[in-house]
C-alpha cells in the first residue's frame, strides 16, 4: 500500500471508529473492527471524502471490501487530479 | 390548549432530487399538554417545566418547555417534508439559544447544506425561530437515504 496515504487516511478512521491504536493493513475489513458499523461506514467515507478532498462514486464504493482496495483506489482518485 | 395539529404534506422525494440551499419550514406552538405528554413518556417531572416559583428561581420568568421536546418537533418536517420520508436520521446536535415557553410561537427551518452523492447522504442545517426572528435552537443533522 502507498504508505504515505496510509498515514493520512489512518487517523481518519481512528477518529471516525473512536479507535486510537488502530492499524490499517492491506486485508483489514469491516468485519475484524468491531466499530466499523454500517453507519460508522458512511461516516468513514464522508470523512474521507472531505479530508482527501475528493468525491467516491456509489459503484465503486460497493466493491470495495478491503482497507487495501480502498486505499488504492484513493491513490488512483488523487493521480487523476 | 389541545396539541396544535399540523398539516405535513408529505414529499416523497428522492435523493436525486435534493440540492444545496433547499429549504422547507412550518410554524407551530408547544402547547402545556405536549409538555405533560413529553414529562410523562420520557418520566422527567423536573420542577422547572411546571412550577412558576422554581422556574422563577432558576432565573425563568415562567416554566420552560423540554428543549429534547423542542428539537424533537423537528421530526415531522424532517420525515414528511425535507429531505422525506425514504430518509431517516444518523446524527443530530443542537443547542438551545434561549428557553422556549408553553404557548410560544416558533417556526422550525431547516435547509440542506451538503448533500453527499456516495453514500446518500445529505446535512442540515436546523433553527428554531420564535416569533419569525428570534432564534432559540440551532443545530444540525445527517439524514441518509437507504440505496
Amino acid at each position: 500500500m502507498n504508505q504515505s496515504l496510509v498515514d493520512r487516511v489512518t487517523p481518519i478512521f481512528r477518529e471516525v471508529l473512536q479507535m486510537p491504536g488502530l492499524e490499517l493493513t492491506r486485508d483489514l475489513d469491516a468485519t475484524q473492527v468491531e466499530n466499523w458499523d454500517s453507519l460508522n461506514h458512511i461516516s468513514l467515507i464522508i470523512a474521507i471524502e472531505t479530508g482527501l478532498e475528493l468525491e467516491f462514486d456509489t459503484e465503486e464504493l460497493h466493491q470495495l471490501t478491503k482497507v487495501g482496495e480502498m486505499i488504492d483506489l484513493i491513490e488512483k482518485k488523487l493521480n487523476r487530479k | 390548549m389541545m396539541r396544535e395539529s399540523v398539516s405535513h404534506d408529505l414529499l416523497d422525494r428522492s435523493f436525486e432530487d435534493l440540492e444545496v440551499g433547499m429549504t422547507a419550514s412550518y410554524d407551530i406552538t408547544i402547547s402545556h399538554e405536549d409538555i405533560r405528554e413529553f414529562s410523562s413518556i420520557t418520566g422527567d417531572l423536573a420542577p422547572v417545566h411546571f412550577d412558576p416559583d422554581f422556574a422563577a428561581s432558576m432565573g425563568y420568568r415562567k416554566p420552560v418547555a423540554f428543549g429534547l421536546l423542542v428539537f424533537a418537533r423537528f421530526s415531522g418536517l424532517l420525515g414528511m417534508v425535507l429531505p422525506g420520508p425514504r430518509s431517516v436520521i444518523h446524527a443530530s446536535s443542537f443547542s438551545m439559544k434561549k428557553p422556549v415557553y408553553a404557548e410560544d410561537r416558533l417556526t422550525y427551518i431547516v435547509e440542506i447544506t451538503r448533500v453527499v452523492k456516495s453514500v446518500k447522504v445529505v446535512f442540515l442545517s436546523l433553527k428554531v425561530l420564535r416569533d419569525k426572528d428570534d432564534l432559540v435552537l440551532q443545530g444540525e443533522t445527517r439524514c441518509g437515504f437507504v440505496r
